[in-house]
């Protein structure tokens, strides 16, 4: 074995091999904080530039971009108040609000910390525990993934602010909107009225983005026209100090069991094929809120929120690669574009490539593992400059951020269509916001909501429409309980702030 | 009838219009469901049908939690907070300038389809900038044509990214 990890470091440690993690991180950052630009979309776009590449050079080059794309997402985030990848939708919340307070730089420093580290953690879970992780994989059947995702939708609660109906009324819209196009069982297309735009269903990319950003572009255009006296997107006149927007020791010791939450969250959706980032950000930013001395700070500007966010989706990045890599078996798009990587340079992902190129894969491991020190840099030298957007007048930043939108948009799928329904479900938005519904249910929602439909499919065609399936496995009944016992706790904390608000 | 409580009543009658138009008008003519589909469960307009009576009854809830608060609030007699004319006034003014802005986005898009990408950007993100009130002229000028530009060889170039030509020029 010593000698293998030798072979691997050899194999790690050139020159091009850190050339390509270094332009990857670039590329991902960069790709991951424009607003519809996807990680999947840049390692896509890359992927012809490594067919001449060495296979550890490749997939360094392709794992970089991968993870800075993940971290990029969280940049527009919480600058813009637009999510660069779906990934990064959790992060907005509180990255958001604490840009419009000044402390922009404080939250970039956070999510930085947050994602390097989280992501490093999953990673060293991956590589320590791959091929048992693997067993664990596959014990996941539909009807236990049904269960999981039932669970992940107890998420809406914490997300629904001051009214529970509000926030369930935003989840079920989001669950139906998310039945458009074709039925994936019987190819039965819905509410498409003829048009074949939405066969395939609504595009993530303009749904995210037209409920993040154009409501708020809308809303700083109006309040700039309003109040012409508001320069910026500040909410306060007071200048926030340098040493303010600096994360104090006392803040990251305190916030790390927060990123440990989020890799073991990450980690464990991770290796469930098909799931995603957007999920684990928003399962550790609940389960975050649920232990957190400070609930009440969640989604008004948290640090603790945006570093829960940002370790749950960088806490997946690792473990994703563990079906690939043990049973190849690619757990999302990335994985899968991953996957032809790996073909291209004649390597077959699965139980034989730890056999034969056991040399190769040490060397991706170690290169999991540095990718993230560099995105720690990069990271740290691209924030000075990009905590001072939230500095410019908001008549120049909005119509900026509109046109980044459409171009993103655009480019997300090369349809048009595309556009118009970004600006569509911003109208939507708009309105769900002047009556008080809260976007983030809609959001979980509308990403849960296939994933739920297939699972609760595909586990009756199973038991042939016998719906006590879901009580006889065991994984599925443990998550099933967990998620009534949610419920019960949800319930119980809301009778408890009504009283305290009658008291008051 | 204070504000919010209005509000809540407005939406619970679109959401319960909303519900009703999906499951008796929308649900049957879009949604074809197959005879050979025996399970109720299995049936492509079954999840769709339970979110849109999930939605319905949310809204009936919300219905209910605003009558009893206005009966609240009306037996407390609370007075109309000061100023809120003015606020109201305000607002429309808003909703209006929303409207507008939103209004002004489709006709941009229209325009891509006719024009192609390049060109509209360029103007509607001049227009935007002018319009919401920055007066340096270099600033407007640079950003216009930079921002689009380079988004645009980027994507164009780099990408791949096939953008429209538009109707008049392709």
């Amino acid at each position: 074995m010593v000698d293998q990890l030798l072979l691997g470091f050899q194999l790690f440690f050139q020159w091009n091999v850190l050339l390509g993690m270094i332009f990857g991180v670039v590329t991902g950052i960069v790709i991951g904080a424009l607003p519809g630009m996807t990680v999947v979309m840049a390692v896509s776009l890359a992927l012809p530039f490594t067919f001449s590449m060495e296979p550890v050079v490749a997939i360094s080059f392709l794992l970089g971009i991968y993870k800075a794309g993940v971290y990029g997402g969280s940049m527009s985030a919480i600058l813009i108040g637009t999510p660069g990848t779906p990934g990064a939708a959790a992060t907005v919340m509180d990255g958001y609000a604490l840009t419009r307070k000044g402390l922009g730089k404080k939250a970039l420093d956070m999510a930085l910390y947050a994602s390097v580290i989280a992501d490093l953690l999953s990673d060293i879970i991956t590589i320590l525990a791959a091929v048992q992780i693997a067993h664990l994989a596959l014990m996941i059947g539909p009807v236990e993934f049904f269960a999981i995702i039932i669970f992940s939708l107890t998420i809406i609660a914490a997300v629904s602010g001051k009214s529970l109906i509000k926030g369930l009324i935003s989840g079920g819209l989001g669950l139906l909107l998310a039945t458009v196009g074709m039925d994936s069982l019987y190819g039965v297309t819905r509410f498409t009225f003829g048009n074949i735009n939405l066969t395939g269903g609504l595009n993530m990319v303009p749904v995210l983005i037209g409920l993040f950003a154009i409501p708020e572009i809308i809303q700083q255009l109006k309040g700039k026209k309003l109040h012409p006296e508001k320069t910026t997107i500040l909410d306060t006149d007071v200048v926030v100090s340098t040493q303010e927007n600096k994360i104090t020791w006392k803040e990251f010791t305190g916030i790390f069991p927060t990123i440990f939450r989020g890799a073991i969250i990450g980690s464990i959706i991770g290796i469930i094929p098909g799931v995603g980032a957007s999920p684990a950000a928003f399962l550790t930013y609940s389960r975050s809120k649920k232990v957190s001395k400070h609930p009440e700070e969640y989604g008004n500007g948290s640090l603790e929120g945006v570093a829960a966010a940002e370790a749950g989706n960088n806490g997946v990045c690792g473990p994703t690669l563990i079906p690939l890599l043990t049973l190849g078996i690619p757990g999302d798009k990335t994985t899968a574009v991953l996957l032809g990587a790996f073909v291209i340079q004649g390597l077959t992902p699965g139980p034989l490539l730890f056999v034969k190129h056991i040399d190769i894969i040490y060397g991706i491991f170690i290169a999991m593992i540095v990718i993230n020190f560099i995105v720690f840099g990069i990271g740290k030298m691209a924030l000075k400059w990009a905590a001072l957007i939230s500095n410019v007048p908001r008549e120049v930043m909005f119509p900026i951020v509109f046109i980044l939108c459409v171009f993103g948009c655009y480019a997300s799928n090369n349809m048009l269509f595309d556009v118009w329904l970004m600006l569509i479900i911003g109208g939507m938005g708009y309105f769900m916001l002047m009556f008080g519904l809260p976007l983030a249910p809609f959001v979980i929602a509308f990403i849960l909501s296939p994933l739920f439909e297939d699972g609760m499919r595909r586990s009756l065609i199973m038991s042939q429409g016998d719906l006590t399936v879901f009580l006889t496995q065991p994984i599925a009944l443990t998550f099933l309980l967990l998620t009534l016992f949610s419920i019960i706790f949800i319930l119980r904390g809301k009778k408890k702030e009504l009283a305290l608000s009658k008291e008051e | 009838m204070d504000k919010e409580i209005k509000s809540d009543i407005v939406l619970t009658f679109v959401l319960l219009f909303f519900s009703v138009v999906i499951l008796f008008i929308i649900i049957p003519s879009q949604i074809n469901e197959p005879g050979y589909i025996k399970s109720t469960y299995l049936s492509p307009a079954f999840v769709p049908r339970v979110f849109t009576i999930f939605i319905g009854f949310m809204a009936l809830l919300l219905f209910f939690r605003s009558i009893t608060r206005l009966k609240k609030s009306s037996s407390k007699k609370e007075m109309q907070p000061a100023g809120i004319e003015t606020l109201t006034a305000e607002g429309r003014r808003g909703h209006r300038i929303a409207v507008l802005i939103w209004v002004s986005c489709c006709f941009f898009i229209l325009a891509v389809e006719l024009f192609g990408i390049l060109i509209p950007s360029i103007l509607f993100l001049g227009a935007l900038m002018v319009f919401f009130g920055q007066k340096k002229w270099l600033l407007v000028l640079s950003i216009m044509i930079l921002v689009p530009l380079l988004l645009y060889l980027f994507l164009h170039d780099i990408a791949n990214v096939q953008f429209p030509k538009g109707i008049l020029f392709s």
